[in-house]
């Protein structure tokens, strides 16, 4: 069998939907020959394990074009909605969906790369199946334009808690798809919220994360004996860096020294020395810290997987994070495997009951009970994407 | 979830609860809690002055019959004569002073209980305004959720 599967330009190590979309096509790789197609600078066909990955050249994205469309649509900052309550949330989303058409596909278009050399291997080339990963990237939509009508497509959505998910543009991505393929129950109530979902297309195959568990023992971390707080993500030199450092301090200034907050993953020492310690960069890294940690905090909403969560709660960690839509919510809601604020006070009171271990320790077995039940079966998740793939197949 | 197990959910709505009425509590205090005070008309001082404010002229000693007190006789009533209509004009200043304050007393207790019953009526609209704001969100969040699932029994 041939699979193609046709992805938006590749993301880094961090990247989750880069990390979800090679996954599965490593899991389709144990069933059938996969290329891996991704517009790129040059065309280049490269072996990565089990995938053949070719290259081809596309244009870049405009994101400037894209920024300044989002806004003259939409007003300044069109992601940002209220940390409280639905009815500010709603203003937007209702612009969104009032959205005329042609300004939607000039949305879609200004938000990613495009490339006609990637279009053309697409049609000539023989395929059993096309997985299409990303209901947003102009390469998705332009791939659903030219392919012919007996291509069998499966869909990776990819589909995070944003307003345009709703597009009326995206309709033919979704209705081209013989099967939808899931990663969290958070995204399938997502696209089934879509006008016209098709709810017998989706496939809720959940996920697969891996930790090592050899880092409880490997360079043990103490954190001088106080309970700590970890932060897990990539810290760039921007705004919202300077706003969780400023948080962390604030948070550390209350808590008096009965708590710390440190700060681990990419870029880290952008985090002033005191907010982190050494060797926190790689993956492995972030694993010694939050296997350790009295909780995991994720203060960023609004992931499709929320990996660094899962991981953490693999090692029984349990997780804090705001109350908006997300995969940390869904995972802390659906496993009771952690805590949830609104505001900054709600926040502090989290942190101070999970200071009892008779909160804390029960949280953490029942992360780990969620983390391992749902996304660390392997050969479920193989034997769901042969099932997959031989029921696409076998449509007429 | 076994029987130690922790309703994550359960915990969270009770510490946003713990939040939300400490918050209340902090907001009501913002609203002064005035301290008792004693009634200034019952104070000590105003007592001893209602006491010793009444002054009587002097009055000229007895006569004697020898000469020489006969002349001191009329020599005192003489003065006496002279520096009493300020005696009088002392005693009717004094008697309208403690007058006085005894009105202002009785004004600044009357004040004083109009301003505490003020302050506790403030506290009490205050909470029905912080309950009536709250009981509003609720229900429009509500609408919007039934809205948005296509439930809503007005549409």
């Amino acid at each position: 069998m041939k699979v193609l599967v046709v992805a938006p330009p590749q993301g880094d190590a961090w990247d989750e939907a880069w990390l979800v979309i090679r996954r599965f096509a490593n899991a389709v790789a144990c069933f059938a020959e996969v290329d891996l197609l991704l517009p790129a600078l040059d065309d280049r066909v490269t072996t990565e394990g089990a995938l053949t990955v070719r290259r081809f050249r596309a244009t870049a994205p405009s994101h400037e074009r894209h920024e300044l469309l989002l806004e003259l649509v939409l007003g300044p900052d069109p992601r940002r909605g209220s940390p409280r309550c639905a009815c500010a949330n709603r203003v937007l989303e209702d612009a969104t969906k009032a959205l005329p058409i042609d300004v939607q596909h000039e949305l879609v278009a200004s938000s990613g790369s495009r490339s006609p050399g990637l279009l053309e291997h697409l049609i000539e080339a023989p395929a059993d199946v096309v997985v299409l990963c990303g209901y947003d990237a102009p390469i998705v939509h332009d791939a659903v334009e030219v392919l012919p009508d007996d291509r069998k497509v499966i869909l990776l959505p990819l589909a995070t808690p944003v307003p345009f998910l709703d597009l009326e543009v995206h309709d033919p991505v979704f209705e081209r798809a013989a099967a939808t393929v899931l990663v969290t129950e958070g995204e399938r109530s997502r696209i089934l919220g879509r006008p016209r979902a098709a709810p017998q297309k989706l496939r809720d195959l959940r996920f697969v994360v891996q930790v090592h568990d050899l880092v409880w023992k490997n360079e043990p971390l103490t954190f001088d004996d106080v309970p700590t707080i970890v932060v897990p993500r990539v810290w760039g030199i921007d705004v919202r860096t300077d706003e969780l450092v400023a948080m962390a301090r604030d948070l550390e200034s209350t808590f008096d020294g009965r708590l710390h907050v440190r700060m681990v993953g990419p870029g880290w020492k952008n985090v002033p020395g005191d907010l982190h310690g050494p060797f926190a960069e790689s993956r492995f890294d972030v694993w010694r810290w939050c296997c350790r940690a009295l909780a995991v905090l994720d203060p960023d909403p609004g992931k499709l997987l929320a990996r660094e969560v899962l991981e953490a709660m693999m090692y029984g960690t349990p997780v804090v994070t705001p109350f908006r839509p997300g995969a940390a919510l869904e995972h802390a809601q659906a496993g009771s495997a952690g805590l949830w604020y609104r505001t900054r006070g709600e926040l502090e009171a989290v942190l101070a009951a999970l200071l009892d271990e008779q909160v804390r320790t029960p949280l953490g077995l029942q992360a780990k009970s969620y983390a391992d039940a749902n996304y660390r079966d392997t050969e479920g998740y193989l034997q769901g994407v042969r099932e997959l793939l031989e029921e696409v197949t076998a449509v007429a | 979830m076994g029987a130690s197990g922790v309703n994550a959910k359960e915990l969270v709505e009770r510490l946003w609860r713990d939040v939300k009425e400490r918050a209340r509590a902090e907001d009501l205090t913002e609203v002064p809690t005035l301290p008792q005070r004693d009634s200034t008309a019952d104070s000590a001082t105003l007592r001893t002055l209602n006491m010793i404010w009444d002054i009587s002229p002097p009055e000229p000693p007895p006569p004697v019959a020898t000469m020489k007190g006969r002349a001191r006789h009329r020599a005192a009533t003489f003065v006496l004569g002279l520096v009493r209509p300020y005696f009088e004009q002392e005693q009717q200043f004094r008697a309208r002073t403690v007058q006085m304050m005894n009105t202002l007393s009785a004004n600044d207790d009357a004040v004083s209980d109009e301003v505490r019953q003020l302050a506790t009526a403030l506290r009490i609209e205050s909470q029905r305004l912080s309950e009536r704001a709250d009981l509003l969100h609720g229900l429009l969040e509500n609408r919007i959720a039934a809205v948005e699932a296509g439930n809503d029994p007005k549409t």
